[in-house]
């Protein structure tokens, strides 16, 4: 293409002609102190809490604490290009992310800016970052499920599209895969994933983008990240952040499913900042309103009225325990905060169960009445034969002199126990898992060798998508009939036959 | 910077132990003092430092101070310093005072920077565009920085207006490159 500089000159003088001479009033302050990711500002009298404030070399930070002589500040970039003595202007705006479809399939940092290479985002909108949570009129109960292809969590701890669902457990019990797991299974649902990582490695990180990109995942997912490497204030920002992209999707009548990876690293960036700025030190060194921190960041999540749209956002926080301790400081908060959580233990995890789940400490309590009816009809006392099976078990391991009924209590335990594990990355779909759960409640596994059960699933998955797709529809659709029943009994002994 | 919060605690305390009828007296000492810190820097130096005879020191305020209105007063401020060790805020104290004082009598202090002398006619309407932002009466300290190149740059403490050439051209920079 020939440059013309007759066009060139045009376009200048129009540029100039348009350009307007502007007066720009600025309210100021200089900086007192600065470092570890903390400013002091002396001035800037009229400051709003939480505004952004710019600092020289582009810096953006935000004032936190409101003081009779100065504001303190965090810093969202390079702490080093600030010194004391610098100017620091007001921008009389709260800080606010970009949102909208085109952040999908993006890696995100606490402020929506792309850390992936693929360019700029061109939002839609933008959306502040602290916003209030919804009131009581504008929500209604939560009614629809949430499948996360977990068969553990889908039959004994539901989760309902717009609750708050807590991942807890020890370092290394699989609280991430079980996240990953349920973004994979949104895959042919209507549902976008916000995926916010805190303090996290970026290797970690990148390994999940990876994984998510393979499954086809980050076509309808955004992944936040402020790494262990960021300042305290962008992990502190990080979830508000991805909140607010949610938040998008919710108020424009779609669903959203957000998780927090993790509360607990969050917390400490929360601890952090809050010490070096000086705030009174309470519980574990936590400040006072670590709480409030939370609560109002998973009260965001929510189901829209019919009104509104009927929207929601659905929140998994997790949570990283010491020891498998849950009575810690931060774990009985987030419990007390979310509508139930999925408790996962180190013990089950090393003996083989995975996802390593404690039906007995893992609970969903809104998740029931978003169930559907098949699966309600066929879990019933799944939960309760778990519990007695883990309390037998250990009562049978003093004597081997036991009673029928309880060798049959103990068999059918361990069978239970067989199904519900489950590979990573392969989230199963709730028909199929309606089945496979309807096989051993009803003792049709009792008499299947512990190392064939395996088998038997990968069969009767296999059976299904061949020769019953159209049953399994109907089947997801309504109550379980004697009629189906009859079917579902006649199917599994067909499969069984097989092995 | 590094004292000005301090700094600041002391101009409220002190201003607290007057009534608004001595504003006028006070910022006449306040004038008096700030320029004679500001033709010899040093005295601070002088005054906090310890190799100098405590008397000689305290002789050194004394006559500093000689013919303040409100003597008594600055010598006590002066020893609480002294005692202190925090000599070297005064002139941050006094800065902080005379925009106090300033302040109450509806008044406040810009620093006017320009790129060349201007006339009276163009300060006066600076100064008109500048009273109505700030709603206060303004004096001006003017200084002049080519930098600028045209245009005005008001600055107080907590405010900054910027009509300069030079803010202009930067925005009409980005303009070009968005």
């Amino acid at each position: 293409m020939k440059i013309q500089p007759d066009e060139i000159s045009a376009i200048l003088k129009a540029q100039i002609n348009d350009f307007k001479f502007e007066i720009d009033i600025e309210e100021t302050g200089r900086v007192v102190q600065v470092g570890d990711g903390i400013a002091r500002v002396y001035g800037l009298n009229n400051v709003m809490a939480g505004e952004m404030l710019l600092f020289p070399g582009n810096v953006m930070g935000m004032a936190q604490n409101l003081e009779e002589d100065n504001v303190g500040c965090i810093i969202f970039g390079e702490v080093r290009k600030i010194k004391e003595g610098d100017i620091v202007k007001r921008t009389g705006r709260i800080l606010q992310v970009p949102v909208g479809k085109a952040m999908l399939g993006r890696v995100v940092n606490s402020l929506g800016f792309p850390i992936d290479g693929k360019g700029e985002i061109e939002a839609e909108s933008y959306m502040p970052i602290e916003r209030k949570a919804l009131g009581v009129i504008q929500r209604q109960p939560v009614k629809e499920p949430l499948q996360t292809g977990l068969k553990s969590i889908d039959s004994m701890i539901p989760i309902g599209r717009g609750q708050r669902e807590l991942i807890i457990g020890d370092r290394q019990t699989g609280k991430t895969a079980i996240a990953i797991d349920t973004i994979i299974n949104q895959k042919e649902t209507d549902v976008f994933c916000i995926y916010v990582a805190i303090g996290q490695k970026k290797s970690s990180v990148a390994k999940i983008v990876k994984e998510l990109e393979a499954r086809g995942a980050m076509a309808y997912t955004v992944i936040v990240v402020a790494s262990a490497d960021d300042p305290a204030s962008l992990q502190f920002m990080a979830p508000y952040g991805g909140c607010t992209i949610g938040e998008y999707f919710r108020d424009n009548g779609q669903h959203a499913l957000i998780i927090y990876d993790d509360l607990s690293k969050h917390a400490v960036a929360y601890r952090e900042l809050s010490l070096l700025l000086r705030r009174p030190p309470g519980r574990e060194a936590y400040p006072g309103d670590v709480f409030y921190v939370h609560s109002r960041l998973l009260e965001r999540a929510s189901k829209l009225s019919d009104e509104l749209g009927g929207g929601s956002l659905t929140a998994l926080p997790i949570i990283e325990t010491q020891a498998d301790d849950i009575s810690a400081y931060i774990p009985t908060n987030v419990i007390s905060i979310t509508d139930g959580q999925i408790y996962l233990a180190s013990r089950l995890f090393y003996s083989g169960v995975r996802p390593a789940i404690n039906a007995g400490l893992s609970v969903s309590r809104v998740g029931g009445s978003a169930q559907i009816k098949a699966m309600k009809g066929v879990t019933g006392q799944l939960r309760f034969a778990l519990a007695q099976y883990t309390e037998l078990e250990a009562f049978s391991k003093f004597g081997s002199d036991l009673d029928k009924a309880t060798l049959a209590q103990l068999r059918r335990g361990q069978r239970l126990i067989e199904i519900l594990k489950q590979g990573q990355y392969v989230p199963i779909p709730v028909a199929k898992q309606v089945f496979i759960i309807f096989m051993a409640n009803h003792g049709l596994l009792d008499q299947v060798e512990i190392k064939d059960i395996a088998r038997v699933e990968e069969e009767l998955y296999a059976t299904l998508d061949i020769q019953y797709k159209e049953f399994m529809e109907t089947l997801i659709k309504g109550k379980i009939t004697p009629e189906i029943e009859a079917k579902m009994v006649e199917i599994c002994e067909s499969v069984l036959k097989k092995i | 910077m590094k004292y000005a919060i301090i700094a600041h605690r002391y101009a409220q305390a002190f201003l607290a132990t007057f009534s608004s009828q001595d504003y006028p007296s006070l910022y006449g000492d306040v004038e008096k003092l700030t320029a004679l810190f500001a033709s010899y820097p040093q005295l601070i130096s002088i005054i906090s430092s310890r190799v100098v005879h405590p008397d000689k020191r305290d002789a050194l305020v004394e006559t500093l101070l000689d013919g303040t209105a409100h003597h008594t007063r600055w010598a006590n401020l002066f020893g609480i310093l002294k005692k202190k060790a925090k000599i070297e805020i005064v002139p941050a104290i006094l800065r902080d005072l005379e925009e106090k004082v300033l302040a109450a009598q509806g008044k406040m202090k810009i620093l006017l920077t320009l790129a060349h002398e201007q006339s009276e006619e163009m300060i006066e309407k600076i100064r008109a565009i500048v009273e109505k932002e700030v709603q206060a009466k303004v004096l001006f300290d003017i200084t002049i920085q080519p930098q600028v190149l045209g245009g005005f740059v008001a600055e107080s403490s907590s405010l900054r207006i910027d009509g300069s050439i030079h803010n202009n051209l930067i925005k009409f920079k980005r303009q070009l490159l968005t």
